[in-house]
């Protein structure tokens, strides 16, 4: 085979392989935010922070909060609430960070999925 | 026959059903998986509705110790010989067999579950995260999911976009389904039961092809079109992760190290997709956990 398709072949398969292990890491971090409160479900996002923050920032005690499945739940403790999905919210995304920096940093296959024999 | 505890009132836990073919030992599959779970999940209290055949081969084949760290509950629910399906398996593209299937109790398992709240799980639906630890006392007395996720991330799998087919009602998938004991479960699953029994007519009515064997995913999704009033509307959530993540029977799984599986994928022939996943995942290629049975249950007791 010509060595320049051989290469192009090789960094196709890097490429495939960097999209896919990026992809893994997204779903793992979204699956990271999910957060069950008083029998309702929550996607922890920016908005629903800002939303709880805004709340806090207010006075406001408790609260009733549409969930995913479009349950009203009733949020008694807004300032425990706020801080657990913050909490979650870091969590998440600092492992995001730490991981994605590792797969930018990953030149090969092998390295993208450090599953090395040892 | 190990002696397991009685009682039928636990509060939440796994359910596996695992019925042994010839060629497939679900029974190990089931066991891998219930400590898996036991491994990553708090709530991990884990009942195996199966056979005498498959709780004997169990038996034989693993140390009580192992069993029983497994196992909170076992449950003998016979098949019924007359009711088992024939299909094909795939282990990786390159090789195939034929032998029964054996999934047709599934439907029963609302009087079967010793829980109040239970997850019932394919056996080869690897509990790999905790995720499923926030499915539990929420207001939800039924939930399963319609989308899937493949390893090389394609969403629209086996065809019909989750749908039933091109032009029916929307699919639901077994592989993981919850409930609480309530009369809204209890509805779904007589209406399962029924479905069963008359499989024919509703293959017909449903314009489903017959794979030649029992699908609980149509059974389900018949079952939930029917309690929603033959409407289509959201009366039954999605689990809080809400797709499953899956590998195709054509993929392999190369390793099982430190709860990890390396898989490739092959979306065309000869074109291999390597994959590193710690996710919950349906592995179906099932002889492919059963290669790997000794990595997993060393990892899940360690």
């Amino acid at each position: 085979m010509d060595e320049r398709l051989e290469k192009a072949l090789e960094f196709s398969k890097y490429r495939i392989a960097l999209f896919n292990q990026k992809e893994d890491l997204k779903l793992k971090f979204n699956n990271m935010l999910v957060h069950a409160h008083n029998g309702g479900i929550f996607r922890i996002t920016q908005e629903l922070i800002t939303f709880v923050q805004l709340l806090v920032d207010n006075d406001t005690q408790s609260v009733v909060l549409i969930d995913q499945n479009t349950n009203p739940i009733e949020v008694n403790d807004l300032g425990a609430f706020l801080d657990d999905i913050m909490s979650k919210y870091f969590e998440a995304s600092n492992f995001y960070h730490v991981e994605y920096t590792k797969l930018r940093s990953a030149r090969s296959v092998s390295s993208i999925y450090e599953f090395v024999d040892d | 026959m190990i002696k397991y505890p009685s009682g039928f009132n636990l509060p939440r836990g796994y359910v596996i059903y695992a019925h042994n073919n010839n060629s497939i030992e679900y029974g190990t599959m089931a066991l891998c998986n219930a400590l898996l779970i036991k491994k990553h999940l708090k709530e991990n209290a884990v009942a195996l509705i199966s056979d005498s055949g498959t709780v004997a081969h169990l038996e034989n084949n693993f140390d009580d110790r192992i069993m029983r760290k497994a196992f909170d509950r076992i449950i003998i629910d016979e098949i019924d010989a007359e009711q088992v399906g024939s299909r094909r398996f795939h282990d990786t593209r390159y090789a195939h067999f034929t032998d029964s299937y054996k999934n047709v109790n599934r439907p029963k398992i609302y009087e079967f579950s010793p829980f109040d709240e239970t997850v019932l799980i394919d056996a080869d639906y690897l509990m790999l995260d905790d995720t499923m630890d926030s499915v539990w006392g929420l207001r939800e007395d039924f939930m399963c999911n319609r989308k899937t996720i493949d390893l090389d991330h394609k969403v629209n799998n086996f065809g019909f976009n989750n749908r039933f087919n091109e032009m029916s009602i929307s699919l639901y998938w077994a592989t993981a389904v919850y409930f609480r004991k309530s009369e809204k479960s209890k509805l779904i699953f007589d209406l399962m039961n029924f479905i069963k029994e008359n499989y024919a007519y509703y293959q017909f009515l449903y314009r489903f092809s017959h794979s030649g064997y029992f699908r609980n995913d149509y059974a389900l999704s018949i079952a939930i079109h029917m309690a929603n009033n033959l409407m289509e509307y959201g009366t039954v959530s999605s689990l809080p992760v809400d797709h499953i993540r899956f590998s195709m029977e054509d993929d392999e799984l190369h390793q099982f190290k430190d709860g990890r599986c390396l898989i490739t994928s092959e979306p065309s022939q000869g074109d291999f997709h390597l994959h590193s996943v710690d996710t919950n995942i349906h592995m179906m290629n099932k002889r492919a956990i059963l290669r790997h049975k000794d990595e997993i249950i060393s990892y899940a007791i360690s």
